[in-house]
């Protein structure tokens, strides 16, 4: 019945649910869990603040990996709950915020957060359709847009999080031109050292995962970071039983791909 | 009724029963389950071409607005853009993307235009490496090395001056590199499974 090779997967699986469940229970208790302080996510408040004394537009780039394709939408999805923290800053100081999408099928979505969010804060009337602009799902007529976009609006903070690929330079080079500040985290992490290099914060790896979290400082989200620490260390011990066991001559590869 | 319609709980709950599914279909063998997957993944695709033509028609209303404001510097750009697009659409849709037109189109400014921007890449490779590759501190400074020692065991020149350019870059890339890189991608792909738990749920 369960597909060959796929059964220590689903195991994994529903431990990780079983993680999530419980630090969810645990977070009703209302107490936020402790994680370690994101210097580029502490950096976003004083990125819009920057956008509100000089008068100039935030932009907020979450990717070309779009929400069709299952690998990629999920670092779009984590870019989206921080564009939704961003676009509430904005709408609270009334500092116009651009979006250059790079899919179809993302806008609405995008279009979405980005409303809610401003009548979240209050102030529907302030958000602007033409602000989230599609451009193409093609990745360089894409670049190539959001770098024009970036020349002549000269946003004062350019945050880029979400899918990105060798385009990563590009962005981050071009905002440097115009003196923004630039946040950005991608999971790519064949490409984060262009951000590393070039952008004044950049989030590492899973860190883009935790930034939804983090910037909403929702217990129930946290609790979701937690249980990612708790999933690691389980992974991490079978890691060290397969190393000792392969030390004694022993494999678990049959057995985890089962 | 549109309030109903309107309630966050439909959409979360269509998503999860959806998602559930191909979960579930994912990890079990039942013909059945595996047709109707395959069934929701083709609307996906049917979904996704839709949403093109609807942000065709948001890109057309956005170069419109510029071209009846005559924003200055951009809206002759506009209007180009969307010659352009109304020409590449009108002739893909009556003669397919098969038609000689179109395939001309393609090759002669598409695919120029979308190589030259590639092409850029290198000068904004230089230009960044140019301020990264400064020993301001220790870490800078061993990155600094590193790459020096990486590039000079990829060119040529580099044997000649040292031949243990290539074990150094090597043990750089194949233990050090690697091993980081692998510790950061399964930090990665745990985020993302909780990330897809979190959709999956609604929260």
């Amino acid at each position: 019945m369960l597909v060959t090779g796929r059964v220590f997967q689903l195991v994994l699986l529903v431990v990780a649910v079983l993680f999530i469940y419980i630090t969810w229970r645990r977070s009703k208790s209302g107490v936020l869990p402790k994680i370690r302080e994101i210097a580029g996510l502490e950096a976003i408040n004083d990125a819009v603040g920057r956008a509100v004394e000089t008068g100039r537009p935030v932009m907020v780039n979450v990717g070309w990996g779009g929400i069709v394709d299952a690998l990629k939408s999920q670092q779009t999805f984590a870019g989206i709950d921080v564009l939704s923290h961003v676009a509430k800053l904005t709408a609270k100081y009334k500092v116009p915020l651009i979006v250059p999408a790079a899919e179809a099928a993302s806008v609405p979505l995008i279009e979405a957060t980005v409303y809610e969010s401003y009548l979240a804060e209050g102030c529907p009337d302030a958000y602007k359709a033409e602000n989230i602009r599609y451009l193409t799902d093609l990745q360089w007529s894409w670049v190539s847009g959001t770098l024009g976009m970036i020349k002549r609006e000269k946003p004062a903070a350019n945050m880029m999080f979400g899918y990105f690929g060798g385009d990563t330079i590009m962005h981050s080079e071009t905002g440097q031109a115009v003196g923004a500040i630039q946040i950005a985290g991608t999971a790519e992490i064949g490409y984060v050292p262009f951000f590393v290099i070039a952008c004044d914060f950049a989030l590492i790896g899973e860190e883009l995962f935790a930034a939804g979290a983090y910037v909403t400082r929702n217990a129930e989200r946290l609790s979701v970071i937690v249980s990612e620490d708790y999933f690691r260390i389980v992974l991490l011990g079978i890691i060290v039983i397969g190393v000792l066991a392969a030390i004694a001559g022993y494999s678990i590869v049959p057995l985890i791909t089962t | 009724m549109s309030d109903v319609l309107r309630r966050r709980e439909i959409p979360v709950a269509i998503a999860f029963v959806i998602g559930l599914l191909l979960l579930v279909e994912y990890f079990v063998a039942v013909p059945e389950m595996t047709a109707v997957a395959r069934t929701i993944q083709s609307w996906g695709v049917v979904f996704a071409a839709m949403a093109l033509g609807v942000g065709a028609l948001t890109l057309g209303a956005y170069y419109y607005g510029h071209i009846r404001r005559r924003t200055p510097g951009t809206w002759y750009l506009c209007l180009w853009s969307l010659l352009v697009m109304v020409l590449t659409i009108t002739i893909g849709v009556l003669g397919t993307t098969r038609h000689p037109m179109y395939i001309w189109l393609y090759s002669n400014i598409y695919f120029p235009l979308s190589a030259t921007t590639v092409s850029l890449l290198g000068y904004f490779v230089v230009s960044a490496a140019f301020r990264a590759f400064r020993a301001r501190n220790v870490e800078s400074a061993l990155l600094l090395l590193t790459a020096i020692i990486v590039m000079l065991a990829n060119i040529p020149y580099g044997r000649v001056i040292w031949s243990g350019f290539e074990a150094v870059s090597a043990w750089v890339l194949n233990v050090v590199n690697l091993g980081a890189f692998r510790g950061i991608q399964l930090g990665i792909a745990v985020g993302g499974i909780m990330v897809g738990i979190r959709r999956l749920v609604g929260r």
